[in-house]
């Protein structure tokens, strides 16, 4: 309280004009500090101000790409998907891998998952504007605080807690899904596109 | 003047809402889970309003075109967008004990979900595979399983 009292002390002693730049500056500061903003581009998603961020790149053929981002306290959305929330954000999609003609239909298997959680998912510090390419496919969105949001992956006003999930195949396909909350970057989402069906044989076991 | 941009707020909002999911003729598969207050639209494009705790699952899948009689069908041999065989497994616990939402799902769409409904083992498979992960049975009581089978033609 008291450096507030002292911050208004001494911006009272300025002019008009320099009072209402000071407290501009000072709201802008605030918000750089405390406002982490995401961008959702055509293809791409742009990070800034304070956020977390794991990425997984399309480029990897073992595993499926994802990004995740956690925004605390204050976080805004803009382009395909807008949004403001006050309080805790997270936001993790993930891109369908396309499995190769020939590879067995299955389901996941404990070994499987047993594999993704070991590998090192750290999470990155993002201040400075950051793209990554967006993994459309699957999306799930988490918050705690209150929460605005208008686009295809929410479309609402909350306050409290809440978690929804989207689901929207790319083409036709056989798709595998398997999504934990708790630990997102072990998701697992394979594709095996129509075209190539007639190839695969089936394993159910 | 006032009066009129409050009107226009109001007017609005549902509006916004009613265009955003209105008309979208793609598959989509949603999950929800809230708890507080909640004025959503929901992927099945009703307005729902909830208060406490609520959760849901929706699978929107488009209907074949029609002619003004009802009859006819846009699906050809060579290109089906609306067959959807699907089985899909959820699971909600506490998620600030580390037993947040579990997803598990198995789908085919379009030419795809005809070439797995030819298969005799796809078929015995997708009718109680939902959730199935080896080692992972004492879960079972806690899952929701819905089957959607939609055959064209």
């Amino acid at each position: 309280m008291a450096p507030c009292l002292h911050f208004e002390s001494l911006v009272s002693r300025l002019s008009p004009c320099a009072r209402l730049v000071t407290r501009l500056a000072g709201a802008w500061l605030l918000l750089s500090l405390l406002a982490g903003c995401t961008w959702h581009g055509a293809q791409t998603d742009y990070v800034f101000g304070p956020a977390l961020v794991r990425y997984q790149p399309a480029s990897d053929t073992t595993r499926s790409a994802f990004l995740e981002t956690r925004q605390f306290p204050l976080a805004f959305e803009g382009g395909s998907q807008w949004g403001i929330t006050v309080g805790w954000f997270d936001r993790f999609t993930v891109a369908a891998r396309e499995q190769k003609p020939g590879t067995p239909l299955r389901l996941p298997t404990q070994s499987e998952h047993r594999a993704m959680e070991r590998m090192p998912w750290e999470w990155t510090f993002v201040y400075f504007p950051a793209r990554f390419e967006r993994p459309r496919e699957f999306s799930s969105r988490g918050r705690i605080g209150v929460t605005a949001g208008a686009g295809a992956e929410y479309f609402g006003l909350s306050a409290g807690y809440g978690r929804t999930t989207r689901l929207v195949p790319k083409g036709d396909g056989v798709y595998r899904l398997d999504f934990q909350e708790d630990n997102s970057p072990a998701t697992i989402f394979e594709v095996w596109p129509a075209a190539s069906l007639s190839q695969t044989n089936t394993n159910t076991n | 003047m006032k009066r009129n941009m409050q009107l226009m707020l109001l007017c609005a909002l549902p509006l916004a809402a009613l265009s955003a999911g209105c008309c979208s003729k793609y598959l989509a598969f949603g999950t929800a889970t809230k708890f507080g207050l909640d004025i959503t639209q929901k992927p099945d494009e009703t307005i729902d309003v909830t208060m406490g705790y609520d959760r849901y699952e929706v699978a929107s899948i488009p209907v074949p075109e029609q002619n003004k009689k009802g009859e006819g069908n846009s699906a050809t041999d060579a290109d089906d967008s609306y067959s959807v065989l699907a089985t899909f497994y959820v699971k909600y616990g506490n998620p600030f004990t580390g037993n947040g939402l579990r997803l598990n799902q198995f789908f085919a769409t379009g030419m795809a979900a005809r070439e797995l409904a030819e298969r005799g083992e796809m078929r015995e498979f997708l009718g109680d595979a939902a959730g199935r992960l080896q080692g992972a049975s004492e879960d079972a009581k806690a899952a929701g399983v819905a089957t959607k089978k939609k055959e064209t033609q």
